[in-house]
């Protein structure tokens, strides 16, 4: 019943790159590569030389943060000029076991790229420790350079992500960053990878969204400036225009052929819930602080889960975004949320930086209260939960559990 | 024409004065006391709530960006100056009002040099504005550009939610003058501000310049504050003789910004001083027994002067004077479950009439048909996953 024994990864040592989807055979690729900071694409790899006479603990620390090249056997992974995308990954990504791929789906002006920053953040804060999970960089350097590109400026600047070039690699599925999890309750370490999915690129129909279905698991973002037709704008009733996710739909549309494949866990973050942070529901839950429902980790409040979720589905609904609750008719196993990447709307553009290099950035939004993220964790241990990393109890996040006398209470 | 409650016409916040033919105070042994308590203790909340079936009165856990400045004129402009101001309505609603602004209050007077105390709250900024065209007046609390900082936000949002929590539990054609009541805000202005109804002075200005009458009625009043917020399922959590207002006849509990839910995580009291010993360090769920603790020491402060410094606690109630040995008997019990019932507190003072039972407010529910029709699709979906996956979806029409 679970995606960890799914059909869309071979067991053991075969392993289905998340983003060509083809399958190899994890060992038999020995060539390493270590990742250089060049801003020229091809050369952002190089061969991992590593001298015979080296020590074997010298070759284990240079091994650590090294990556493999997929093999990509039926090279169909082009791009428009129809060179082949070489494409890497981690050569942790494997090591402890089949890893937990995460895709965040999603516009990029969806607020996908904060909610990705803020987990990151939160999860190098500590966070995770609530569920009861060691947490350790799969990639030192690229998790080094994910803080300092998108979390340090976000967090310790006010700065918002600006979303130019953010999600639009050429195969439509960009690798962010991947944490080792290990659960010690249970003997359990595995990589969890996130991946940030273009809807620009969803959106256009690319030939190369099928590393849809080598997702483990998907977070789709609501954005809910689009989701959410504002009254002040005048259409009600009759002529309400029809509104979609042109990404949603395009995800949605690769499982309309693979049932097993709609037992992936999913999670639905309906992100910049700030703006409502005092109407209900929203102002309820955004009040209770985030992972509330797992202080007891392997058994979380499956009640209060879905509590949040049915609240969250009929604030969609009540606003006339059937088209963005899909994503929990389509998968069996589905959770939504109410987060807050930054707890407060960016607005106040930077000042030029005349003259001073140590300046930000002209046009850079800020957040001039701080960043505050709010529930951000929750969609990431609702799928940690169903992916079974808190045990088995915990898998039966998502399902039904309507707490009777309930009924849109607050 | 009427107002509601909480528009009643500002009484002078002068020095109170006894009212003539005054009732004396009720002090005879055994008046009011409550049955069943033996040897005349009031039972605690965790003990059984005697023959009249009260209650465990609620102390179980439960449950736009706009940008420019809201003035259409300097807000920096003399006092006096007719201006605009935009903010949001308790409805969500962005309005324009036409206000007279007042000078900004400083705060106490405090030693040339002296330095601030650390706190943990909101440095607001406050003044009171007169609408011309209602005469009615508001006090603003502002939050100076150079204190707009995450935490300080958090604190004015939290004020804000708690406002319109009261608002929609309590109704507003009942709201008490009891309480401070949200008028408006604007939680995204450069410097954000709230609106309210606010009456009376610091309780802390009429430490022992009240009669005994006036004491009985000033506890009368808050043990009905109290009484209102455990109905509303709020724990203020910072009750002092400068959040709690004196506007005789009754009091005003004021200050929201660290309120919390009851059963909400809550974290270290902010004044820790007259905090009650459970709550000090934070770490529980906000509990409506740590209010009354904190309500005990307002009256001793007023009744019997203020209090020493250092002393987080009555030494002895006796010696205060005011029978505050009887009035307040079990109030400073160190853990929450032995604090008597607020219902016991006001029925030695002979004004059970006025407390509001812990069920008197039902829980505000969504009446948005849509919302609801939400719920429900959302409660057949999830349980018709649960009887067949994979599932069907309605909208592809796919059957699995």
């Amino acid at each position: 019943m679970t995606t960890d024994d799914g059909g869309f990864r071979s067991p053991r040592r075969t392993v289905r790159c998340p983003i060509c989807l083809n399958e190899f055979v994890w060992e038999e690729v020995r060539q390493l590569y270590e990742r250089v900071d060049t801003p020229v694409a091809a050369e952002r790899y190089r061969p991992l030389e590593i001298p015979a006479t080296t020590s074997a603990i010298k070759r284990r620390d240079r091994e650590l943060d090294a990556w493999k090249r997929c093999p990509d056997n039926d090279g169909e992974l082009t791009a428009n000029d129809g060179s082949k995308i070489e494409h890497y990954l981690p050569a942790a990504y494997a090591k402890y076991g089949r890893p937990l791929v995460i895709g965040f789906v999603g516009f990029a002006e969806s607020g996908k790229s904060h909610l990705l920053a803020s987990m990151v953040g939160e999860i190098e804060y500590g966070r995770l420790e609530t569920l009861g999970l060691g947490v350790d960089p799969v990639d030192a350097g690229v998790h080094e350079n994910y803080l300092s590109e998108f979390v340090d400026p976000l967090f310790n600047d006010g700065e918002a992500i600006q979303s130019d070039g953010i999600g639009e690699s050429a195969s439509g599925a960009e690798f962010k960053d991947a944490f080792l999890l290990s659960n010690p309750e249970l003997g359990v370490t595995r990589a969890v990878t996130f991946f940030d999915i273009s809807g620009e690129i969803l959106a256009e129909k690319s030939p190369y969204t099928q590393f849809i279905l080598a997702m483990d698991a998907l977070i789709f973002v609501v954005d809910p400036y689009v989701a959410i037709k504002d009254p002040a704008d005048g259409s009600t009733g009759w002529n309400r225009p029809l509104r979609r996710d042109r990404a949603f739909a395009t995800v949605l549309h690769r499982f309309r052929d693979q049932e097993g494949a709609r037992e992936k866990p999913v999670a639905i973050a309906i992100t910049k819930c700030d703006r409502w942070r005092f109407e209900q529901p929203v102002s309820s839950w955004l009040r209770r602080d985030g992972l509330s429902s797992y202080r007891s980790a392997r058994q979380p409040d499956l009640a209060t889960i879905w509590e949040e979720s049915a609240d969250a589905f009929a604030f969609l609904h009540q606003n006339h975004a059937q088209a963005w609750l899909r994503p929990y008719s389509v998968f069996s196993r589905a959770t939504l949320h109410f987060v807050s990447a930054t707890g407060s709307e960016a607005v106040e553009p930077l000042s030029p930086r005349n003259g001073d290099v140590n300046a930000s950035a002209v046009g850079v939004k800020r957040y001039s209260r701080g960043v505050r993220p709010k529930r951000v964790l929750d969609p990431l241990a609702a799928i940690l939960a169903m992916s079974g990393m808190l045990g088995d109890e915990a898998r039966a996040v998502g399902g039904d559990f309507e707490r009777p006398g309930q009924g849109g209470a607050r | 024409m009427t107002h509601p409650d909480w528009m009643a016409p500002e009484a002078s916040d002068g020095p109170p004065e006894a009212s003539p033919g005054a009732e004396a105070s009720p002090g005879s042994p055994g008046a009011g006391a409550p049955s069943g308590s033996p040897g005349g203790r009031r039972p605690g909340r965790a003990e059984s709530a005697g023959a009249d079936g009260r209650g465990t009165n609620g102390s179980s856990p439960g449950g736009s960006g706009a940008t420019g400045g809201p003035y259409k004129e300097s807000p920096q402009g003399r006092a006096d100056a007719l201006t605009e101001l935009s903010y949001v309505t308790t409805y969500g609603e962005r309005e324009e009002l036409r206000i007279r602004l007042g000078e900004w209050e400083e705060p106490s007077q405090r030693r040339p040099g002296a330095v601030r105390p650390p706190s943990r709250s909101a440095p607001y900024r406050r003044r009171r504005l007169t609408n011309p065209d209602s005469n009615l007046d508001f006090v603003q609390k502002i939050l100076p550009r150079d204190q707009v900082t995450a935490d300080n936000c958090d604190l004015i949002d939290n004020e804000i939610q708690i406002g319109l929590h009261l608002l929609r539990t309590i109704g507003e054609a009942r709201y008490p003058a009891e309480l401070s009541r949200l008028v408006g805000y604007d939680a995204d202005a450069e410097e954000p501000f709230i609106l309210l109804h606010e009456r009376g002075e610091p309780a802390g200005r009429f430490s022992r310049k009240m009669s005994a009458m006036k004491y009985e009625s000033f506890q009368a009043s808050l043990f009905r504050a109290l009484s209102i917020l455990e109905a509303a399922k709020v724990v203020h959590r910072n009750l002092t003789p400068g959040t709690v207002r004196w506007n005789d006849p009754r009091v005003q509990i004021t200050d929201f910004q660290h309120a919390r839910l009851t059963g909400e995580p809550a974290g270290p009291a902010p004044s820790p001083r007259w905090a009650a010993p459970e709550a000090r360090h934070g770490g529980v769920p906000a509990d409506p027994a740590a209010d009354l603790w904190s309500a005990g020491l307002v009256i001793v402060q007023v009744v019997g002067g203020p209090l020493p410094p250092g002393m987080t606690g009555p030494s002895d109630l006796r010696a205060v004077g005011g029978g505050l040995d009887r009035t307040l008997q079990g109030i400073f019990e160190p853990t929450p479950a032995g604090r008597p019932l607020i219902e016991l507190f006001m029925r030695d003072l002979r004004a059970e009439q006025d407390f509001v039972p812990v069920d008197a407010y039902p829980e505000p529910v969504t009446a948005d048909p849509r919302f609801l029709e939400g719920r429900r699709r959302f409660a057949e979906l999830s349980r018709s996953k649960s009887r067949t996956a994979p599932t069907f979806d309605p909208y592809s029409g796919d059957h699995s």
